[in-house]
């Protein structure tokens, strides 16, 4: 799983460019199962498992990350953008990014520290303030490299960190896919459905339609949540932890997940000895909503991996967490179609 | 060895001011080919590139070596480690950047973010230095074996070209600088006129200037030429008080700097086709010249500086043919100046 987190890290894919995070997973997975992409770009994987079920099982995760859009660029050549999905400008101020198809470095520059205001000392740059410097001498070089609607990306390298972590770019994003992957190579008990939906930061559209399409009894979402298990944050706000597997929300925001489905994960994990942390939620993920309340409604239950910063460059979770994880979603590919 | 190479070499090593060993030894290896290298009780790296006859002028050659960064105040029961700054850092680029922490061994960390949800409800203010943790991914055990109160630390990211010849990455302010000090002390190692130049690559200049003021007293020069990076273009300053990036040194003109040299290296800038503009200050630079320049009876001294978007981030910005021009600029002056030269 490692070496699929890794490739899933380092390939940019912010909401509406998925390409290439869709491409490596065909290039991974075609062999072992067919593989079609949909209207807005979803992949689709149906698996064969050793009997056909009752009732339909769909696994998802999103391909995309949040990002930025390019919306043009101003006379010293900087490009201007648009953020797509919650970002803080505190994240990106500062920071270095890969804009477009060409992946052309750039970084996001801030008025020097010596030339500010007291005022402006005192608060984060706000996000209008910001703009990616590649490097252009002016507005036509900018704009003759990089056109309006592409994209840009957080760039950070992938690595091992810490004792048992690992920090990488987009893991936040990401870590359902490798779940997914990691599903599909093993032997399944019933026939599943795998959508590796699009759009994710931005409404949830594609695992809307995935949902839609697939029309299952049951979906599971298996993504990351915001970990808050360190200093900055109130203990009263901690949510949930690294290390303490994976989380299983019975809410979150207006999203209410079956507690039937809730109490399964729960036995499933007793069952298997291990960890779950069962919790509400503080995921800001538009998917398990967006799978809910598709065609005519879905019983959805997240399975999500602890991450601490999400939404920044630097995304930090945890391998035992993940290995948990693999194994709960496996026992519940077997336990939830015969539910 | 071209100055894509020499910028990369000094900028991926550490050198948190009062620590510089990184920079030194990185700076060391590329100095040596133009002179013997000493270092100086703080921490400066001082290389004697040529040596006069008496009464010669003694010319001394100065950028600072070291860069903003942290350093370990404490260590939590849970392994986590509070900073106090070293050098003017910008508080509000901290969240959610890569540093290495410069303990027994260097050690990846993050600095801690708030979850976007919660950072909605807290007030949106940097915070004190006090209010940011750095997170190592290790237990208490490890992070009390391998770090302690006082070590450095330094931004975390990869030296990286841009478009145009401009180059990005940490510290750049003012290994830069250094770089033009080490390739001005290449050709003058090569040819030069009847005088003692020592490069002096100096240390904690964001702490103060201590190292440049107590290598001045060492070197004891009639004349010196400090270079150090100024403000490029950027949006919000006014365009006058900044230089393009690509348009060659800023020459210094400020009250205690030489107006004479100022004046005699736009001369010589105009005549050897090395384009530049003026820098105009009122008061201190903030620079080592001010240091330098009083230092003992006091030293004629020109301040060169190398135009520098995003100075104190871990995304500073230079043009490398920036850096090319005022090395050539300081051998050129330094070789016309006294009418002929020696080899």
């Amino acid at each position: 799983m490692l070496g699929t987190l890794r490739a899933l890290s380092e390939i940019s894919g912010v909401s509406g460019d998925e390409g290439r995070v869709r491409q490596w997973l065909i290039q991974q997975l075609q062999d072992l199962a067919p593989c079609r992409t949909d209207a807005l770009g979803n992949l689709i994987i149906e698996k064969k498992g050793q009997q056909r079920p009752e009732k339909k099982l769909l696994f998802c995760a999103q391909m995309d990350e949040m990002g930025l859009v390019i919306r043009g660029a101003d006379e010293l050549g900087n490009l201007r953008f648009d953020t797509i999905g919650k970002i803080d400008a505190a994240a990106l101020a500062g920071k270095a990014v890969r804009v477009g198809e060409a992946g052309i470095p750039g970084v996001i520059g801030v008025k020097p520290v010596h030339l500010l205001e007291d005022e402006e000392r005192e608060r984060f740059p706000k996000m209008e303030s910001l703009t990616i410097d590649i490097g252009a001498k002016d507005e036509a070089q900018a704009l003759s490299l990089v056109h309006p609607g592409e994209r840009a990306a957080l760039f950070g390298s992938f690595s091992p960190f810490g004792e048992g972590l690992l920090r990488g770019r987009a893991l936040d994003a990401r870590a359902g896919c490798a779940l997914l992957c990691a599903l599909i190579r093993e032997p399944l008990p019933f026939d599943c459905t795998f959508a590796f939906t699009v759009l994710g930061e931005s409404g949830g559209a594609g695992a809307q339609t995935a949902a839609y399409a697939c029309a299952p009894d049951f979906a599971i979402f298996a993504g990351a949540a915001a970990a808050g298990d360190f200093p900055n944050v109130p203990k009263k706000e901690r949510a949930c932890a690294l290390r303490k597997g994976p989380v299983v929300p019975f809410s979150e925001g207006r999203t209410f997940y079956p507690q039937a489905l809730c109490r399964l994960a729960g036995q499933t994990a007793q069952t298997l000895g291990i960890p779950l942390q069962q919790q509400e939620g503080h995921l800001s993920s538009a998917v398990p909503g967006a799978l809910q309340s598709a065609g005519k409604g879905i019983g959805v239950l997240p399975v999500l991996i602890p991450c601490r910063y999400a939404h920044t460059s630097l995304p930090v979770l945890c391998e035992s967490d993940l290995e948990n994880a693999r194994k709960l979603l496996c026992a519940l590919a077997k336990e939830l179609p015969a539910l | 060895m071209e100055m894509k190479e020499i910028l990369r070499r000094l900028c991926e090593a550490p050198g948190a001011a009062g620590e510089e060993s990184g920079a030194r030894a990185a700076a060391r290896q590329l100095l040596e080919q133009a002179g013997c290298c000493e270092e100086t009780p703080l921490g400066s790296l001082l290389c004697t590139v040529r040596t006069g006859s008496e009464g010669a002028p003694r010319i001394m050659l100065d950028a600072h070596l070291d860069e903003i960064g942290l350093m370990v105040s404490a260590i939590d029961e849970e392994g986590f480690i509070k900073v106090v700054n070293c050098g003017g850092i910008d508080r509000r680029l901290l969240p959610a950047s890569a540093v290495i922490i410069h303990g027994r061994e260097p050690v990846s960390a993050s600095v801690c973010a708030l979850p976007e949800a919660l950072a909605e409800k807290e007030s949106k203010k940097p915070g004190k230095i006090d209010s940011y943790t750095l997170d190592t991914g290790l237990g208490a055990a490890r992070v009390k074996e391998l770090i302690a109160p006082g070590d450095r630390v330094t931004a975390d990211v990869p030296f990286c070209a841009l478009q145009n010849g401009l180059f990005t990455g940490k510290a750049l302010d003012n290994r830069a600088g250094c770089a033009a000090i080490i390739r001005a002390a290449q050709l003058l190692s090569e040819e030069g006129p009847d005088c003692t130049i020592v490069a002096a690559l100096t240390s904690m200049e964001e702490v103060g200037g201590v190292g440049a003021q107590t290598a001045a007293y060492q070197i004891a020069p009639s004349h010196a030429f400090v270079v150090d990076v100024s403000f490029g273009h950027c949006e919000g300053v006014p365009r006058h008080k900044t230089a393009a990036l690509g348009s060659g040194p800023m020459i210094g003109m400020a009250p205690c700097l030489s107006t004479r040299m100022a004046r005699e290296l736009a001369d010589c800038a105009g005549k050897n086709g090395i384009p530049f503009s003026f820098d105009v200050m009122g008061g201190r630079t903030g620079t080592n010249a001010d240091d330098i320049a009083s230092s003992r009876g006091g030293v004629r001294t020109a301040l060169l500086s190398i135009p520098q978007r995003n100075m104190h981030t871990p995304v500073e910005v230079v043009c490398a043919a920036d850096v090319e021009a005022l090395a050539r600029l300081i051998a050129s002056y330094i070789r016309e100046w006294t009418g002929g030269t020696t080899t």
